[in-house]
């Protein structure tokens, strides 16, 4: 199996060290954090010495550009401002602290951290080609979120190529890409032979069932259900 | 007017009552009696069917069926799948070895799953955490079988409809084709 990988193969372990907050925010933050782990691209640690994000009070830095320690060195840690007042500065989370927002923060901090380690690599590695049967149901700790359910879903329908589930799934490419990079190291996606159509029919038996379900019928069922329309 | 089905099946106990009842638009009709299985703790079960509906926004019906849970009753199973949509298996893992009920279930809607849509959803992980979803995962490869596997406290309405959600999707994708 010639399996390609994406620069963000794996979730990384980062760092991140707090400036600037009372003994009780701290608590408050790292309690946020640790929610957060089964939803966060990138697991995120307490870890004072060489961090790679600083964490900062506004108070102790209220001008500072939020990742102009990145751009100082590529390999220094960011930067994310937890600030009283709502602002519209990039990486500035304000209080109190809104799990979605600090998720989406962590994510985008981490996706940064995690390029810029491996600049060479990001750009060498190719998105993976072709399409892609998944060989089990992935394990609970890859499925942090009710996207990533639906997106195994998916995948245990049909073989699917990258584009083909990012097409379909109306997911984010990023986010996409990075559980398919998941999978793939976890050994779960097999390599369909080239040429394969990708959405291969399991069987004429399985399509023939399948056309028996009238057009609309599922549509109408998860409307009652007041599910959103896939 | 057309009949759309889904099933619930799963142990006696696994819940199938209650995640009808979660989703149904009118309280379930259930088939209850006394129950003479000692090793189960509970005082009523289903020996016929659980019945619940939801009507479509065109006026059909969709109906939800819990299946007797006895595998001395998996005559009616045959039955109830004929023609449906798909089944959702609940599993209990309080009991002695889950592992061998799901394959019960697998054995006796091993042409639905393969046909239409399943889905595993396992109860009681908070108080049984053994085996755990990566046992079922690897049971389920085992038996050739791919579908979502998900925790599952039926009580929870939102829960019991990411079930259906997932089975739906599934349908989706195989009409595509």
């Amino acid at each position: 199996m010639q399996l390609a990988h994406t620069a963000s193969a794996s979730r990384r372990t980062l760092g991140f060290t707090l400036e600037g907050f009372t003994g009780r925010e701290e608590t408050l933050f790292k309690a946020f954090v640790r929610l957060l782990d089964h939803r966060t691209l990138q697991q995120w640690v307490y870890r004072p010495a060489q961090p790679d994000l600083r964490v900062v009070a506004d108070s102790v830095a209220p001008d500072a550009a939020p990742v102009s320690a990145s751009q100082a060195d590529p390999h220094g840690p960011l930067m994310l401002t937890i600030s009283v007042a709502p602002g519209q500065r990039p990486h500035c989370v304000s209080l109190p602290l809104r799990a979605d927002e600090l998720e989406a923060e962590l994510n985008s901090l981490g996706q940064l951290r995690v390029g810029a380690a491996n600049p060479a690599q990001a750009s060498a590695m190719p998105a993976p080609t072709g399409s892609f049967r998944l060989l089990r149901w992935p394990p609970a700790e890859l499925l942090g979120s009710p996207e990533r359910v639906q997106f195994a879903t998916l995948m245990v329908s049909k073989p699917f190529s990258l584009a083909g589930v990012q097409q379909r799934s109306g997911l984010a490419p990023a986010a996409c890409a990075q559980f398919f990079a998941e999978l793939q190291d976890a050994r779960l996606l097999v390599a369909m032979p080239s040429g394969a159509p990708e959405l291969q029919s399991a069987s004429a038996e399985t399509a023939s069932r399948a056309a028996v379900a009238p057009a609309g019928l599922l549509a109408r069922i998860r409307s009652r259900l007041g599910l959103l329309a896939r | 007017m057309p009949e759309h089905k889904i099933l619930f099946t799963g142990t006696m106990g696994a819940g199938k009552t209650t995640a009808i009842a979660a989703v149904s638009e009118s309280p379930p009709v259930r088939t209850e009696a006394r129950n003479t299985d000692t090793e189960v703790d509970k005082a009523t079960t289903t020996v016929g069917l659980d019945y619940g509906e939801l009507t479509l926004d065109n006026g059909e019906t969709l109906r939800l069926y819990g299946t007797p849970g006895q595998k001395r009753f998996d005559f009616m199973w045959k039955i109830l799948a004929r023609g449906a949509l798909g089944v959702v298996i609940l599993v209990d893992n309080s009991r002695p070895d889950p592992l061998a009920d799901l394959d019960v279930y697998l054995a006796g809607f091993k042409r639905l799953i393969a046909e239409a849509a399943c889905v595993v959803a396992v109860g009681r992980m908070d108080q049984h955490p053994h085996p755990d979803l990566e046992q079922y995962a690897a049971h389920l490869q085992s038996r050739n079988v791919l579908c979502p596997l998900l925790p599952i406290d039926v009580r929870e309405r939102a829960q019991v409809t990411q079930l259906l959600d997932v089975l739906l999707l599934q349908l989706e994708i195989k009409a595509e084709a």
